[in-house]
């Protein structure tokens, strides 16, 4: 059975992290629970970790556990992924989640604002946002 | 037309934000709220066009001083 890796993260907004993670490949598969539900281990076995939003095991991978972001009290969200997913939801796809959560959270308060934006790349393949005000 | 350019490094912690057809410290308050949901900003740097309406400000209040 593989472990579970917690991390506290600066995510805050859940419906930016929502699109962040269709924007990494999981649209239409995000799962959002205002009570926190069971994640799942590979072999169906419910583990101790509980999770508002959730990416079950089935679009995960194979042989993978569910990956949850669960909303803790200090208004933060703080990441659920096992250990053996962690070789292919490591660190550099969490830099990627949260480099699209802050494109995703900065899109969220232009319509708010009802801010006009255009979204591109960078000559270095950045994600780069234009407001105009 | 005033306008804010946001690049988000792929580390996941860092967003450069650089400002076009602000003047003076209109352009810290107006895009504030973008600090507010991203994190607070680190190294700030003041373009030229900052200086140039506080510079136009101290003019101002030259001429007017000399009436």
């Amino acid at each position: 059975m593989s472990h579970y890796v917690d991390i506290e993260t600066n995510i805050c907004d859940g419906e930016a992290l929502v699109r962040a993670l269709e924007r990494v490949g999981f649209k239409g598969q995000v799962e959002v629970h205002e009570i926190a539900q069971a994640l799942y281990g590979y072999q169906g076995d419910r583990r101790q970790q509980k999770a508002n939003i959730i990416l079950r095991r089935e679009h995960v991978g194979s042989a993978s556990n569910d990956i949850g972001f669960e909303l803790m009290e200090s208004g933060r969200y703080r990441s659920h992924i096992s250990e053996f997913d962690q070789s292919k939801y490591g660190q550099e796809w969490q830099d990627k989640l949260n480099t699209y959560y802050g494109v995703e959270k900065a899109k969220k308060e232009y319509e708010v604002r009802n801010i006009k934006y255009e979204e591109d790349v960078d000559e270095k393949e950045r994600p780069r946002l234009r407001a105009f005000l | 037309m005033p306008e804010i350019i946001l690049t988000f490094e792929w580390d996941g912690k860092t967003v450069k934000k650089e400002t076009k057809g602000f003047t003076g410290p209109s352009c810290v308050e107006k895009t504030k709220f973008l600090e507010d949901a991203l994190g607070k900003a680190s190294n700030r740097r003041k373009k030229s066009d900052y200086y140039e309406e506080k510079e136009k400000n101290r003019e101002e209040d030259r001429l007017r001083n000399r009436d």
